[in-house]
């Protein structure tokens, strides 16, 4: 496989995502390679612990190292798409005084999607990174979010939308863009996982690999029902943790099985706090599950 | 405690806000239930709830329109509903045009996008469903509980009507809909030149789609545009609480500090914050004749003891009542199961 210069993180709501996208932009950076963590909902979250101040639309770079975060706004992609495409920045700016940046991007279906899927692929195809990590809209809306361009192209059949629209569907389909999906041991979060690989596969849109988040793996067993040890409620404090945690590894055993043969999986443990330090095992565990693959 | 919010008749609207993942819908529910065992008549209104949760209200499914859940042991009543954007929308558009110009709207391609898959509509018909009960309110319930629709902002759902008026108000739509209209002429020049560039860009099809939708919905945006601002003035007051639900993981809780930062700057009222799944290990223990087990259980207090750091953190910066919920893997399957839920709204050390 092709080492991927455009990777699109998704997952349902509260997977942890952001720091998938995070970890994995980090530790690419690491190693050097020029990174850029592109943020389509404007989180502040990955910003914070990257130790860098967020701000919508300004790109900033993290210390000491080749990776740069923005958090994209679609009038911001438009302005840099008139530019580009253009040469207006000019009119774009009239545009944006006119309230006519809202207009076009609130009525025009799709067209906020594509220009911010456009930016991650005129991003990933430049030569100022070898890498474009995008933290992206949850799996609920991924699938119009990475098929836009389709949508779009079929709406404007020719013009320059349908020219734009056209080099996006392209950069999406090659082999060097790939898709991470998160999950947890939630049913519903799989169940869309399992949902969007599928469609990925009919779209001919390369999965990377998939990662289980907080996954648990607890190799203990309650045994006595009894521990002479303990007061009253140490002894619920631990039936309720343990009957829980012995749940939750059942589950993650489960989850795995199911995903076993429709994605490869990397299992991630729980962390409270996500800060470098746990951004930087959880990127090690992924390259690690990824040269495994 | 936030007991006393639910029972106090002065809170007429609750609004349970937090980001995706976070239990926000089941505890929205929870709240409404024990609002309604407290006395009060409630109606909740919640966006895409699991299948589950219209199971366990014993619902075969949740309608656009309130439907009551039976609770043989509640002081007051539960009703409830779930959104339905498209149909909340398409009613509107026919009762504001009436069936024949409503019937081309529906029809028109531009609106069918809108109405479906255009980002803020669902925020949007959440607060124009929120305005419909409302006006029955006083007659039907004394308290609405509304689960806001998983977005990055809480003020996406509130400020859904400024945005669609900041939209409808600009000036290059209105000179799309009567560009002969002398109070724009003079302007026009200028307009002229960016439908032209925006038809470049968006292709002519597309903009002749767009310009008949608007043409035809007119009359509908004004009136939606004066609704919402009803509406949003109804909610922007005492008779409104905020409570966000966060996990105590730091990344949603960062979430959640960016949400109280916009309520508050709104002005509005922040009541509670609702931490949810809390680990149960919350006991420390240093003792056990088994070392594996001893070992994991504390592996999970360091994860409480964590969590609890990450909420005292939180707490510092961002004050409101805090409320505490365990985890529990089970999804809820019935009312008993919420009302347990709902049990942990009152501790019984307080």
């Amino acid at each position: 496989m092709p080492i991927p210069r455009l990777i699109f993180v998704t997952g349902k709501g509260g997977t942890g995502k952001s720091t998938i996208a995070t970890a994995i932009a980090l530790i690419n950076a690491q190693s050097g390679r020029r990174v850029l963590l592109l943020d389509v909902q404007r989180r502040s979250s990955l910003h914070d612990a990257l130790g860098v101040e967020f701000e919508v639309g300004k790109s900033v770079k993290v210390k000491d190292l080749p990776l740069d975060v923005l958090s994209i706004d679609s009038n911001d992609s438009f302005l840099d798409y008139l530019e580009k495409f253009y040469n207006l920045r000019i009119a774009g700016s009239l545009l944006k005084s006119l309230g006519a940046m809202e207009f076009a991007t609130t009525t025009a279906p799709g067209l906020s999607d594509i220009l911010i899927v456009g930016y991650a692929a005129n991003a990933a195809r430049s030569n100022e990174y070898d890498l474009v990590v995008v933290d992206a809209v949850p799996t609920g809306r991924f699938e119009k979010f990475i098929t836009t361009a389709d949508a779009l192209m079929d709406m404007a059949k020719s013009g320059p939308i349908f020219d734009q629209a056209l080099l996006v569907k392209e950069e999406i389909e090659a082999d060097t863009t790939s898709v991470i999906g998160v999950t947890t041991t939630d049913e519903l979060a799989e169940i869309e996982l399992v949902e969007m690989i599928e469609f990925l596969r009919e779209k001919g849109i390369t999965l990377l690999m998939s990662v289980l988040n907080q996954s648990i793996e607890a190799s203990v067993s309650l045994g006595q029902p009894n521990y002479p040890e303990l007061n009253e409620k140490q002894t619920r404090a631990l039936i309720e943790t343990m009957t829980l945690l012995l749940e939750k590894t059942t589950r993650s055993q489960r989850l795995k099985e199911e995903l076993t043969g429709i994605t490869p999986l990397v299992a991630i443990e729980e962390y409270p706090r996500i800060d470098e330090s746990a951004l930087q095992h959880i990127g090690k565990e992924i390259i690690k599950g990824w040269k495994s693959l | 405690m936030i007991e006393n919010l639910l029972k106090d008749i002065h809170t007429e609207v609750i609004v349970v806000c937090g980001t995706g993942g976070v239990g926000k819908t089941t505890l929205s529910a929870t709240l409404a239930l024990r609002a309604a065992e407290l006395g009060r008549r409630v109606c909740l209104i919640t966006i895409d709830p699991a299948e589950r949760l219209a199971d366990a209200m014993g619902l075969d499914e949740l309608g656009n329109s309130p439907r009551r859940v039976h609770l043989p042991l509640a002081k007051g009543t539960l009703d409830a509903l779930m959104l339905d954007a498209k149909s909340t929308f398409d009613s509107l558009i026919i009762a504001t045009l009436g069936v024949e110009d409503g019937t081309k709207v529906l029809a028109n391609n531009f609106y069918r996008n809108i109405s479906t898959s255009l980002a803020g509509t669902q925020e949007y018909m959440a607060m124009e469903k929120l305005a419909q009960l409302r006006e029955d309110q006083h007659n039907t319930w004394d308290l609405i509980v509304v689960d806001t629709p998983p977005s990055r902002s809480a003020l996406d759902f509130l400020n859904a009507p400024e945005r669609m008026n900041r939209f409808l108000g600009s000036k290059l739509l209105r000179a799309l809909i009567s560009p002969q209209n002398p109070v724009t002429r003079i302007f026009n020049v200028g307009v002229n030149a960016i439908v032209a560039l925006l038809s470049k860009i968006l292709s002519s099809t597309v903009l002749s789609e767009l310009k008949d939708f608007v043409v035809l919905a007119a009359d509908v945006f004004d009136t939606f545009a004066e609704r919402s601002n009803r509406t949003y003035e109804s909610i922007a007051n005492n008779k409104t609480a905020f409570v966000i639900v966060s996990t105590p993981r730091s990344d949603a809780l960062q979430e959640a500090a960016f949400f109280a930062e916009q309520i508050r700057a709104d002005g509005l009222r922040l009541s509670h914050f609702i931490m949810n799944r809390i680990s149960r290990a919350d006991m420390p223990i240093e003792v056990l004749s088994d070392k594996a087990l001893l070992a994991a259980y504390q592996k999970e207090h360091a994860k409480y003891r964590a969590q609890l750091e990450n909420i005292r953190e939180f707490s510092k910066h961002h004050t409101a009542d805090v409320v505490l919920i365990s985890e529990s893997i089970a999804q809820v399957q019935d009312v008993d199961d919420l009302r347990l839920l709902a049990a942990q709204l009152s501790p019984n050390w307080g």
